[in-house]
């Protein structure tokens, strides 16, 4: 289970992040919404210490990732994998070295069982034959599903995703959506999903957590998010502009 | 008007400190990971590839010109400007330079704009599009993983291509003597011989140690604190290569007041 607390972070005397609660009990995705630059990638990489908070707490299985040293975090980390907006695949390596990296560097296999577990977790994620490409000769969707292999090749229990389906057409947008809800589901995993889009939020998440001016403004049940009344909700949900 | 200049200075000896600074803790990661550099060898063979055999056939090119022109020069001082036979002395002249100053220092600073440059760009890059988080994630350091072995490739492979330098501007020197200025093989050689001190050669190759391990560890701090997309990315190998060149250019003085 992750729980945040009281999480405070602020750029340039700007606060991005305004004493944040939120809990994401084993077993649920919750998604995180909100406009451009309200702060969702700042929360999710504060979740797996990318970027340390202010203030507050970020406790996974009650044990507190802010105050660990790197060694620990590393530790924790290992039980994480993380989906990036830009896939953020390494763009000098194959497809496959770059889905094989973390069991190269913290398992003992030998390189036939590491590509062995490769090609079973492309495969999960829809691909084959593709293990010698380089991430400039893949497709947008196909970087994301490659980005995700790398997420999950190592069993991780909690997954996060940052704007999963930003740059894609709309179909692939789609495919996309239903994999993470079937890796979710088949794999039973926790998942945090940052998203401005509504589509995606509807098809993976369990739970909402809307950020508005730093603050969760909103937490629910995606039903109880869609049938909200609120007008700031209802401006989002709809995607209508701001009014004065 | 005056306090906005001493708020100026103020604020440039701060950058300065605090670049010191980063480096300084940067280098103590990087000695830290030396075990791990060890259990992976084949990371530090591809930078040394890079730094260094991809080097060659520029510092060929710039090593060859460099004998060349520094050969014709001191004849060129002896003869014209000194009243003095070049004959005698030209090949010791121009060897004792190159093996102190000229190698090292040029080696120094095409490596900076070659190699120095490239690790800013290229760690850079991994920054802005996220490949440096996506390590952090993936419980890898991206200290250990990028950083430690471009500084061990720098150091090492500095030294090498000093070498290869000497060799080849000596070479470049020669060819001038002989070609051009009428001096025999065995008179020039002779030359060289008679003022060779190996301390000349093992400073030359302390000077390279120094600056390799230098220029990797500028690049290397620079490119992991890129931001702001290619723009930055261009700002930070630029920076990249005017640091390298001011801590090649200045350290050069500091290790020449040292050794000497």
């Amino acid at each position: 289970m992750i729980q945040i607390r009281d999480v405070h972070k602020e750029y340039n005397h700007r606060p991005v992040l305004k004493d944040i609660q939120l809990d994401i009990p084993n077993g649920q995705t919750l998604v995180v919404i909100g406009k451009s630059g309200c702060g969702k990638t700042v929360l999710l990489k504060t979740i797996i210490g990318l970027i340390r908070p202010d203030r507050g707490r970020i406790l996974v299985d009650g044990k507190d990732i802010v105050r660990m040293n790197r060694k620990d975090l590393f530790q924790i980390r290992k039980r994480f994998g993380m989906l990036f907006q830009g896939s953020a695949l390494f763009d000098s390596m194959t497809v496959e070295e770059n889905v094989g990296l973390a069991l190269r560097e913290h398992t003992q296999l030998s390189p036939s069982e590491i590509r062995r577990k490769v090609e079973e977790t492309l495969s999960l994620v829809g691909l084959t034959n593709i293990l010698e490409k380089k991430p400039s000769e893949l497709s947008g969707g196909m970087k994301k599903r490659v980005g995700l292999a790398r997420a999950l090749v190592m069993d991780p229990d909690y997954l996060l995703y940052d704007e999963p389906t930003t740059g894609l057409d709309p179909i692939t947008s789609d495919t996309i959506n239903h994999l993470i809800l079937d890796m979710n589901r088949k794999l039973k995993m926790t998942a945090v999903a940052v998203t401005h889009d509504m589509a995606s939020a509807n098809v993976i998440g369990d739970r909402v957590a809307m950020l508005h001016e730093g603050s969760v403004f909103f937490e629910g049940t995606i039903e109880e998010f869609n049938k909200s009344k609120n007008p700031v909700v209802h401006r989002f949900r709809e995607g209508h502009i701001e009014e004065e | 008007m005056i306090f906005n200049i001493w708020q100026e200075i103020g604020r440039r000896v701060l950058f300065f400190f605090k670049e010191i600074g980063n480096l300084s803790i940067l280098l103590l990661r990087v000695l830290k990971s030396t075990g791990y550099i060890l259990k992976r060898k084949h990371l530090v063979l591809e930078q040394m590839m890079k730094i260094g055999v991809q080097s060659m056939p520029l510092i060929t090119v710039m090593s060859l010109f460099t004998g060349a022109v520094s050969s014709w020069q001191a004849a060129y001082q002896f003869d014209m400007l000194a009243g003095i036979s070049s004959t005698d002395y030209l090949g010791g002249a121009v060897s004792a330079a190159i093996l102190i100053e000229l190698s090292p220092v040029l080696v120094g600073i095409v490596i900076a704009g070659r190699a120095g440059a490239s690790i800013a760009a290229e760690l850079g890059t991994m920054q802005v599009t996220e490949q440096i988080d996506a390590l952090e994630t993936l419980s890898i350091d991206p200290v250990r993983y990028l950083a430690a072995p471009r500084f061990v490739a720098g150091w090492s492979m500095l030294p090498v291509l000093v070498i290869f330098s000497y060799f080849i501007s000596h070479i470049g020197a020669y060819g001038v003597a002989y070609l051009l200025l009428g001096i025999s093989t065995s008179t020039f050689f002779g030359s060289v011989q008679r003022t060779f001190l190996l301390y000349n050669v093992i400073s030359g190759i302390i000077k390279a140690v120094v600056f390799g391990g230098g220029t990797a560890l500028i690049g290397c701090s620079i490119g992991f604190r890129a931001e702001g997309g290619a723009e930055g990315v261009g700002h930070a190998t630029i920076r990249a290569f005017v640091y390298s060149s001011a801590f090649i250019l200045i350290g050069d003085y500091i290790l020449a007041t040292l050794l000497f």
